[in-house]
């Protein structure tokens, strides 16, 4: 290393550089991003880098992506091509066409784990899914902490028909039968609710499907969905 | 033009998982990302692959922006070009020879780049032009091609710890430069 000493803050000025720039060996870069997770000056100090060595993208030109690449990118992140066979296998009652597809959240530590550190103390949900229909209309999402067992699930879309519910299923990976977790009926405010999960749900949770069906006012009468699937999402992430 | 209000406000949406958001948020900044992944990698496939890479990642991890501190472009554009710099030294340990990066254009913009350049660019490349040739090079190198010390050191005959002293003194200078 140079000869020359510098004060820590030069020091950290220059690692926070040599971090963005990635000029840091393995070591260095995993003890710096310690560093980053607990430390906000430094997180500013690179993300004035950061801002500071885009302006080197400034004058590089725009280029169309063709659209394969949308669709590839509907693809992964949607996961569009998983929810309608997966439904027709567990033979939730009639699926109205085109209605349900999986969508997935997963929490991945962006690229190098510091664009967006974690939120220091607020605990993000470990789990989530999204549980949407095709076209949007109706969507709940959920978010899941093993701490506390917690199930939080809120409604994003529409209501359920007059006179009639929604109610969300949990069905395990590997087919198991769906279990109601929560019924919202038409008109009723509360858009977020929790529930928690009983222990014998608990482990079922990695993987596992939400689907949203049609029920009548107050939840399926048999235990089991009756109407029709009218979203399934698929649980990701721990 | 979309102002940075609008993309800052799509990345919120996205991160409510909202769909017609993002596929805005693709049709707005995805040129972009392609020019610099392509600039970068200097291959239309590995661009593509690196513009899918990064919007999965923004679908995925929206609700992230708001902590880092970012502009909205910069987010985006540094999850590309990180996502590049991997797949380039893919390429390189791949190839194990640094003949590509050499035939490479530096980035460096001409007059008329400058012309054009906003405030913020112009601010940066002035304080590059402050340092000696070779070290704003360099520091070129090391974002836009993900040259390592030891690749910088070789591009430039000189010994490693040389070319890292070097380095982190014309960084410290910058900053400085940056910072008046």
């Amino acid at each position: 290393m140079s000869a020359e000493t510098l004060t820590p803050e030069e020091e950290d000025r220059v690692l926070a550089a040599e971090f963005v720039l990635g000029l840091l060996s393995a070591g260095q870069r995993r003890a710096f991003e310690d560093r980053l997770n607990r430390d906000p000056a430094l997180r500013a100090t690179v993300a004035a880098w950061t801002e500071d060595f885009t302006a080197l993208t400034d004058d590089m030109e725009e280029v169309r992506a063709p659209a394969h690449v949308w669709d590839a990118i509907r693809a992964e992140a949607f996961g569009e091509t998983r929810g309608r066979t997966f439904l027709r296998r567990l033979s939730l009652g009639p699926l109205v066409l085109g209605t349900a597809a999986a969508c997935l959240v997963a929490w991945l530590a962006v690229d190098r784990g510091w664009l967006g550190p974690d939120q220091g103390e607020t605990a993000r949900p470990e789990m989530q899914a999204m549980i949407a229909a095709e076209d949007e209309t109706v969507r709940y999402a959920a978010a899941y902490d093993a701490d506390s067992a917690d199930l939080t699930v809120t409604r994003q879309g529409v209501d359920a028909a007059a006179g009639r519910a929604h109610e969300l299923w949990l069905i395990a990976p590997g087919g198991a039968a769906p279990v109601s977790v929560l019924v919202w009926n038409a008109g009723s405010a509360q858009d977020s609710r929790t529930v928690t999960l009983p222990e014998a749900l608990r482990g079922a949770l990695p993987g596992a499907t939400l689907a949203i069906s049609d029920e009548p006012q107050g939840g399926s009468p048999t235990g089991a969905p009756t109407g029709a699937v009218l979203a399934t999402g698929t649980v990701v992430g721990a | 033009m979309a102002t940075l209000e609008e993309i800052e406000d799509l990345i919120a949406r996205v991160a409510l998982g909202d769909r017609r958001a993002f596929s805005r948020l693709y049709a707005l900044t995805s040129a972009k990302l392609m020019g610099v992944a392509l600039r970068i990698l200097n291959s239309r496939e590995e661009a593509e692959e690196t513009v899918q890479e990064t919007f999965v990642k923004v679908w995925r991890n929206a609700d992230r922006y708001k902590a880092g501190g970012y502009s909205p472009m910069t987010w985006l554009i540094t999850i590309a070009r990180n996502a590049a710099i991997d797949r380039l030294r893919a390429r390189r340990a791949a190839a194990e020879d640094l003949t590509e990066a050499e035939t490479l254009a530096d980035g460096t913009p001409g007059p008329e780049a400058l012309a054009v350049a906003s405030a913020e660019r112009a601010r940066l490349i002035t304080c590059l032009e402050e340092l000696p040739e070779d070290r704003a090079s360099a520091v070129r190198g090391a974002y836009l091609r993900g040259e390592t010390y030891a690749e910088l050191a070789a591009r430039h005959d000189v010994p490693l710890n040389t070319m890292r002293t070097w380095l982190r003194r014309s960084l410290l200078k910058l900053k400085d430069c940056l910072s008046r």
